[in-house]
């Protein structure tokens, strides 16, 4: 039934995300032919931006513009597609399918993480678009192993790190867009404008968590002391900080996961 | 026959007030049942609860002794009071839905009756009027080889020319071990399909007899009865 449910999930509106992709991408190839020369030509003169390169500025802002808005869209589709076929009329079928809320929720979330991936693919695809072939590129890469060497990690540690902790930022998005709405759905009218303001508590409460842990650590004084010195890497402590903040998605991914399916299988009342 | 169905001290409250206060029902296989009561007397909560899309404040509903969850699901046909499908879809992709979840789902069937009542199955539900689509609702429920079929107001949004040709549908389409459990107004149209009925007033069970034990009690015909009893 899971493998069904995937399905279903993946059919009810992988149309319309494709072809917003499609048309980033197809935006992002333009974009690598208009503006990569002007690209290059300011990385490689960076003190040198005439008055001449304003429109490519204005198409350079439409560009990340483009970018931000097919993120932040998608994000909106599949929150909203949660909550319609959750709490929604189309709920009364999801809750009457022989399935458990287990398996709704992970369904549901599988396919958010899989649009979650695409949009960084293709995000990063676009930059490589318009970065590729630059020095900048290249400044790029030695930067990184310059870093992982600084840190006492093997560059393909680092790159593992890194697409570790994006993979656990995914899943606290997503468990959190979740919660807010099975909570905001508690509420007997106004559940849009509850849920809403449910992710923004939840929001500030983590944001106070993490700030605590900062304060905790020895990572808070290191910025401060670093400031004043122009080296390029980050400062020490900087390990511990992914390490706790780490730690502290991981709880708040479970939290975020157990209310979720807590509400769904104890309180479901569609009204 | 044998206990289908079971409610012990069921009760649901909303923010308003109580919508079933302490429940007591049996209802046995092989009968089709009228649920019948005036507007707020807890008809379409009770068959949520039935469903699993309520949370019963105490008490407990039971259908073949199991509570609602995965096992009741896959022997329930439910068609709630309003459109629930997704309306972008084609109706040949809400078949394919029903037939990928529902193991007593019969796709056969489905096609004879889409083409009885003259409904294109490559449509869009959006392109169809309300009574279509209530149509098209009704004809994906009854579909299912299920032991326990919940309408609500299935006949409510629909000609009075179709009501026949689904009421018909109803009875050509259950098995003899199978409940069906009907809420609706239109006690007049049905009440001759009927077994038996449950009346709910307030949230508490008023009547629950055999149809043809009022007929012969009371002389009267349900519809007779029911405006009888709650006349305003």
């Amino acid at each position: 039934m899971l493998g069904k449910l995937i399905k279903r999930e993946w059919t009810s509106n992988y149309k319309g995300l494709l072809l917003l992709h499609a048309g980033l991408l197809l935006l992002c190839t333009i974009g690598h032919f208009i503006l990569a020369p002007y690209v290059h030509s300011a990385i490689a003169n960076s003190n040198d931006v005439s008055v001449s390169s304003a429109p490519y500025m204005i198409l350079m802002t439409a560009y990340i513009l483009a970018i931000i808005a097919v993120s932040f869209a998608t994000q909106l589709i599949m929150v909203f597609r949660y909550y319609r076929t959750m709490y929604g009329k189309e709920g009364y079928l999801t809750h009457t399918l022989p399935v458990t809320p287990v398996q709704i929720l992970f369904s549901k979330g599988l396919i958010f993480f899989v649009w979650y991936v695409i949009d960084f693919a293709v995000i990063i695809v676009s930059a490589c678009l318009l970065f590729s072939a630059s020095p900048f590129q290249a400044e790029l890469l030695t930067y990184v192993d310059d870093l992982a060497a600084h840190m006492g990690i093997s560059t393909g540690f680092l790159y593992g790190f890194v697409i570790g902790y994006m993979i656990l930022a995914i899943i606290y998005a997503i468990s959190m867009f979740y919660c807010s709405v099975n909570i905001g759905c508690l509420f007997h009218t106004h559940k849009i404008v509850a849920s809403i303001v449910t992710y923004f508590l939840i929001y500030i409460v983590t944001q106070i968590l993490s700030t605590i842990i900062l304060m905790c650590t020895s990572y808070l004084p290191n910025v401060l002391n670093a400031s004043n010195q122009s080296s390029p890497y980050p400062p020490d402590g900087f390990k511990d900080i992914f390490g706790y903040t780490g730690i502290l998605s991981v709880v708040l991914c479970i939290v975020f996961i157990t209310v979720s399916g807590y509400i769904s299988s104890r309180k479901l009342n569609l009204d | 026959m044998s206990t289908l169905l079971e409610c012990k001290n069921l009760s649901k409250r909303y923010e308003k007030g109580m919508a079933l206060s302490d429940l007591n029902l049996k209802l046995e296989s092989g009968r089709i049942i009228g649920l019948l009561g005036p507007n707020g007397s807890g008809k379409t909560t009770l068959l949520k609860l039935i469903n699993g899309l309520l949370v019963p404040t105490s008490g407990e509903v039971r259908i073949l002794g199991n509570t609602p969850g995965v096992e009741t699901k896959s022997v329930i046909s439910y068609l709630p009071d309003q459109t629930y499908l997704s309306a972008n879809q084609k109706v040949t992709q809400i078949i394919d839905t029903f037939a990928d979840f529902y193991a007593d789902f019969d796709r056969s069937r489905a096609y004879h009756m889409l083409q009885k009542l003259n409904i294109q199955p490559s449509e869009r539900l959006k392109t169809m009027s309300k009574g279509t689509q209530e149509k098209v609702q009704l004809i994906l429920v009854m579909s299912r080889r299920a032991k326990l079929y919940c309408l609500d107001e299935p006949i409510a949004g629909v000609d009075p020319a179709a009501r026949d040709y689904i009421l018909t549908t109803i009875l050509n389409n259950y098995a003899e071990d199978a409940t069906i459990l009907i809420s609706t107004h239109l006690i007049q149209d049905i009440e001759n399909i009927l077994d038996e009925v449950v009346v709910l007033q307030n949230g508490k069970l008023k009547l629950q007899a055999s149809v043809e034990d009022i007929r012969m009690e009371r002389g009267v015909s349900i519809d007779t009865m029911f405006r009888e009893v709650f006349k305003c």
